[in-house]
């Protein structure tokens, strides 16, 4: 076996984001291995408050845009340098209003990304 | 759920040990559940097995076949 690469928690720089340790959850924030960041799936939490910030599908989506930028950029990289997003909607009515916040964070080169409809999403 | 989130721990671990690796070596993990409200259920015995620095994680509420009540995939270091 070759040498592994090695493994490190990332953490967002904002305190109010690090939903894993605020909520005692057993996940990490990220993962780095090597050149690759892996990310725990992320939702709008509001960066001031550290509470959710819930309403209407495209502010949720622009802020958790935003926290996924954040979380990139405290470890070097940025939403540029995705390369596979997994989008989960509870409803799958909001597709298309989804498509339209996300051209405004990804004009270019798009990450691959695929969707799901969860409707027993809900706590 | 408690018996079957540790069933595939146990049984993911003795997969990646096969293959030269270990639970510890795990980068992300996407869990699915049947129902949200499982999710301190599911997370009391996920604990056990990832003490420190836990991989990434998501879980997600989902319909699943076969009547089981949880599914887990990872991405680990060889």
């Amino acid at each position: 076996m070759t040498d592994r690469l090695p493994r490190s928690v990332i953490e967002p720089k904002n305190p109010k984001l690090n939903v894993s340790r605020n909520a005692n959850v057993p996940h990490s924030p990220g993962i780095r291995v090597g050149d690759y960041i892996f990310l725990s799936g992320m939702g709008p939490v509001d960066p001031v408050t550290g509470g959710r910030n819930l309403g209407p599908i495209a502010e949720q989506i622009r802020q958790t845009l935003r926290n996924m930028a954040h979380m990139l950029e405290s470890a070097g990289s940025g939403l540029d340098r995705i390369v596979k997003i997994t989008v989960v909607l509870a409803d799958s009515a909001d597709y298309d209003e989804m498509n339209r916040v996300w051209r405004e964070f990804f004009p270019v080169d798009p990450a691959g990304s695929h969707h799901l409809r969860l409707a027993a999403q809900q706590r | 759920m408690a018996a079957e989130t540790r069933q595939i721990l146990t049984n993911m671990g003795e997969l990646l040990k096969a293959a030269g690796s270990s639970l510890a070596n795990v980068v992300k993990v996407n869990v699915l559940i049947y129902s949200m409200i499982e999710y301190e259920n599911m997370n009391s015995v996920y604990r056990e097995f990832f003490p420190t620095d836990p991989p990434a994680r998501t879980v997600s509420g989902v319909k699943l076949i076969g009547g089981r009540k949880v599914e887990i995939e990872c991405i680990a270091l060889a």
